[in-house]
């Protein structure tokens, strides 16, 4: 039963991965780069030891935080697309209390940036979620323009009362060593952060979360048909604004992730790296399932680590990566929309309904 | 009429639509002539719907073939089946409010993108009024328009892109008597004119007011098909249910008890953000008490909606008092509403009672989930809420596979009681029943009605909101008359006449009041 209900998902996965896979062929022949060799220079670079496995796990984990909130969000109906912004307001509000942590004890200060981050990027998205419910703002525009002031007050902090004394790059200091997030001591570089268990955590909360509570449920019903959730005594507009908290809190822990748990220990401006759109592209590709996104948020990393490794090791031009990516995108958009035309038992026409479907391409019932 | 030897304008032959396991419609064989009103009768889940999306090309039938005017046809999308001549009215129109009844005419994938369709629609839209008689209002708001309105609106739509065969599903559950009448006017008219007409209804008045003939599915098959002359309502009940109706049983004696809803002095502004604008509601007084059905009797849009809105708090009110359950119901909102005891039976199911997306087990737990026994802490049951919706399902016979298919996916019928056994489930001190048999079949609509006489005689209060004057002298104790805004009178249901009430429901109009 579970088989068949995903096989058509676990299909268009597989489907959108060969033909990325044939493009990314194209652009390689077209570069002059056998595919054989650079499938096995990916594949050592992603997986082929365990020093590199470590980073495209610990590189997933922001990924799907960030698709996990998308996921939430989505599922009250609010498309808001503050990820970006409020990855920077997470991380950055973790920085400033990261770096004033260095006397606590480890864990208690690797707990301390980690709800910093959460409450940071929360904060964020509370700009959205409260223009949206007191001033009927929508929240896709808002919350995109206050992507645009993130960057820049990111950009500030750096260069001002962040910026670290040692130098004069626009970058913060180094974070104190008892705030790093650990890593598994086994792993040769320590590239596997054990920030990794958030990846099923995080997923089953999200399903818990929807499927088991009621909270969930009225987010659920809001999502579905916010009139009728309102005359059944379920504020929409109440769940909404949780919606996007809950959104912006994940997004938020994703930034301080990337921080503590990354390659380098201290804040540049340009650290969210492109993590907020595309987590939404990993929720998108999972078809909105929690669970199934993990594996779409490794593939997404996968990508990334690949990239850099295929540029390293056969000089292949880094926005390769980036290409693929896009490709991934635009062929999951393009999967959606076969399978809706192929889908013909769809329910009775709703209005409101068809303005979502993009966003909401193959969502699954939790 | 339609000269039998003549290839019909549409024939279906062993149409078989199977949906999973489920077949929908079986090995389905029909004659459409020109000139005919062909009624298509069936209980609720019977097929009809789907049989009729099949022809506007919604959905691919997996066997059979489907001829138009002899040639077989095949579309893959309603666009298709319109360019070729069919047009469907669905019960929930695709019109858009926001724009005039000319800029939705003149909405259409046009073939060149940027041409302007719309003095060519205007010329089209004054041919069919000076040919069929139907008049549009081109400059007013669809948002504007009454549901009668809009539905003509839907239907000089289909004439203006030159629909030939026109199919009504279930047209009349939103129309007062006085619009049906002008409906079934039109549809005759249409039928003179050498269209072809399909209705599908639950009234049997109506069909026999209009159709010429008639073919009843059961289970998605075939079962009779004949001429409306050489056949008795009995007839037809059997076929469609397979056995006879009982009779209901007379009303019996209840005494009212103590009061469940009071309202008094309610005043609501037309537009909910303006309360300067003028009235939908002045001077209500109400009473309905333990054990007993006050119908309101109304011409559609005379404030109903607006009286269950201001009593269940999505729209405020302007002045006067309510009282639930002997308690002052002060600051209002559904959720309090519903604790006070109240339960609500929408007039728009679509987009206010149920969540389309959704299973049907959450649709019908979709209040009792959110208490004990069914979620404790916040943290729901779904094994319980399933077991629940399953002992629901089978009480109120809800036709569907299992409880997980979403509630979208049942046929219109088959949600409207879902909603119904959520709401009576609950055992409410005070039900508003608004149109509470919308688009159920025979059999369904004595069952609610049944349900309805249990729930009074066990002391609940019902407030039954209808525009079927029958319905309302059926049912009611008490029967207060609503027009223009304001209860023009309550009387007993010992006096209560059609003439009657008619004369309170006219006599606002000779003192206006907006
Ligand atoms: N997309 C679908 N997927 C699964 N089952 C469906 C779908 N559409 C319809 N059905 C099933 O097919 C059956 C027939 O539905 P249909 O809507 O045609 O009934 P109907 O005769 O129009 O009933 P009603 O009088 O209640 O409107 C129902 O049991 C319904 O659950
Ligand atoms: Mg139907």
């Amino acid at each position: 039963m579970l088989m068949r209900q995903h096989l058509p998902r676990v299909l268009v996965t597989v489907g959108v991965i060969v033909i990325a896979a044939l493009i990314a062929s194209l652009i390689l022949l077209a570069s002059g780069v056998a595919p054989v060799d650079a499938l096995s220079a990916f594949w050592e670079g992603t997986f082929g030891n365990g020093t590199n496995a470590g980073t495209t796990l610990t590189q997933a984990v922001p990924l799907l935080l960030v698709a996990l909130g998308w996921i939430v969000a989505t599922r009250a109906g609010r498309l808001h697309v503050g990820y970006p912004g409020q990855v920077i307001a997470g991380g950055a509000t973790a920085t400033a209390i990261g770096l004033n942590c260095g006397g606590l004890p480890g864990a208690l200060a690797v707990l301390v940036t980690a709800l910093a981050g959460i409450a940071g990027g929360a904060l964020w998205a509370g700009l959205t979620a409260w223009l949206w419910a007191s001033r009927g703002v929508l929240e896709i525009i808002s919350s995109l323009l206050l992507n645009l002031v993130a960057i820049q007050v990111a950009a500030w902090l750096v260069r001002g009362p962040l910026q670290g004394t040692a130098s004069q790059e626009p970058q913060t200091a180094n974070f104190p060593p008892s705030t790093i997030w650990p890593s598994v001591p086994a792993i040769p570089g320590q590239t596997l952060s054990f920030d990794v268990v958030l990846l099923p955590i995080c997923a089953v909360i999200v399903v818990l979360l929807l499927s088991r509570t009621v909270f969930g449920f009225g987010l659920r019903a809001s999502g579905g048909n916010g009139e009728a959730a309102r005359w059944l005594g379920i504020d929409p507009k109440r769940g909404g604004v949780v919606a996007i908290l809950i959104s912006g809190g994940f997004a938020g822990l994703a930034g301080a992730a990337l921080l503590f748990a990354g390659t380098a220990p201290w804040m540049s401006d340009g650290f969210e790296a492109g993590v907020g759109f595309n987590g939404i592209a990993v929720a998108l590709l999972a078809g909105n399932s929690p669970v199934f996104a993990i594996l779409t948020a490794v593939v997404f990393s996968a990508l990334n680590v690949g990239g850099t490794a295929l540029q390293a090791t056969l000089d292949v031009p880094s926005s390769l990566a980036e290409v693929l990516q896009g490709a991934v995108i635009v062929l999951v958009l393009l999967a959606a929309v076969l399978a809706r035309r192929r889908r013909e038992q769809a329910p009775a026409p709703q209005p409101a309904a068809a303005a979502k479907s993009l966003a909401l391409v193959g969502t699954e019932e939790v | 009429m339609a000269n039998r030897a003549q290839t019909p304008a549409l024939r279906l032959s062993g149409v078989t639509k199977r949906f999973g396991a489920f077949t929908a419609n079986e090995r389905v064989d029909l004659d459409i002539n020109r000139g005919e009103i062909h009624a298509l009768l069936g209980e609720n889940g019977a097929g009809k719907t789907t049989l009729m999306r099949i022809v506007t090309g919604l959905y691919q039938p997996d066997e059979g073939e489907v001829r138009m005017d002899g040639e077989t046809i095949r579309f893959r999308k309603p666009e298709h089946a319109l360019r070729a001549g069919i047009g469907m009215v669905h019960q929930h129109f695709t019109l858009v409010p926001t724009l005039t009844e000319l800029q939705n005419l003149a909405m259409r994938p046009a073939r060149i993108p940027w041409s302007n369709a719309t003095a060519d629609v205007r010329r089209r839209s004054e041919e069919i009024a000076a040919t069929t008689g139907l008049r549009i209002n081109p400059d007013r708001m669809v948002a504007d328009a009454s549901i009668g309105e809009r539905q003509r609106l839907e239907i000089v739509k289909l004439l203006c892109r030159g629909a030939r065969i026109l199919i009504f599903d279930e047209p009349s559950a939103a129309l007062s008597p006085g619009e049906w009448d002008e409906l079934a006017a039109l549809m005759r008219r249409l039928a003179a004119e050498g269209h072809a007409i399909v209705l599908i209804s639950h009234k049997l008045t109506e069909v026999f007011a209009v159709a010429d003939r008639y073919t009843v599915l059961r289970a998605g098959a075939v079962v009779g098909t004949g001429l409306v002359t050489e056949v008795t309502p009995d007839e037809l009940v059997t076929m469609m249910v397979g056995g006879p109706v009982m009779e209901r049983p007379a009303r019996a004696h209840v005494n009212p008890g103590r009061p469940v809803l009071t309202v008094r002095g309610l005043g609501v502004a037309r537009d909910p953000l303006d309360p300067k604008s003028p009235p939908a509601l002045s001077g209500i007084d109400l009473q309905v008490r333990a054990g007993e059905i006050l119908g309101i009797a109304g011409v559609a849009g005379s404030g109903q909606n607006e009286l269950v809105e201001a009593v269940m708090g999505i729209r405020p009110a302007l002045r006067g008092r309510i009282e639930l359950d002997g308690k002052p119901f002060e600051d209002r909102t559904p959720r309090r509403f519903y604790q006070s005891g109240g339960a609500l039976i929408p007039e728009d199911r679509h987009h206010v009672a149920i969540v389309s997306g959704m299973t049907l087990w959450e649709n019908i737990t979709m209040r009792a989930l959110r208490r004990p026994p069914l979620s404790r802490r916040g943290i729901l049951n779904p094994s319980a809420a399933r077991g629940e919706a399953r002992r629901l399902m089978a009480e109120f016979d809800i036709r569907a596979d299992t409880e997980k298919i979403p509630i979208g996916r049942l046929s219109g019928g088959n949600q409207q009681k879902a909603v119904l056994a959520r709401e009576f489930s609950g055992h409410p001190a005070l039900l508003i029943a608004v149109q509470p048999v919308r688009g159920l079949d025979v059999r369904a609509t004595d069952f609610v009605y049944r349900q309805l006489s249990e729930h009074r005689a066990r002391g609940g209060a019902i407030l039954l909101i209808s525009m079927d004057l029958d319905e309302i002298l059926a049912l009611s104790d008490r029967i207060a008359v609503l027009a223009h805004g304001r209860i023009q009178g309550v009387v007993e249901a010992e006096d209560a006449t059609r003439t009657r009430i008619g004369a309170l429901m006219t006599s606002a109009e000779e003192a206006p009041c907006s």
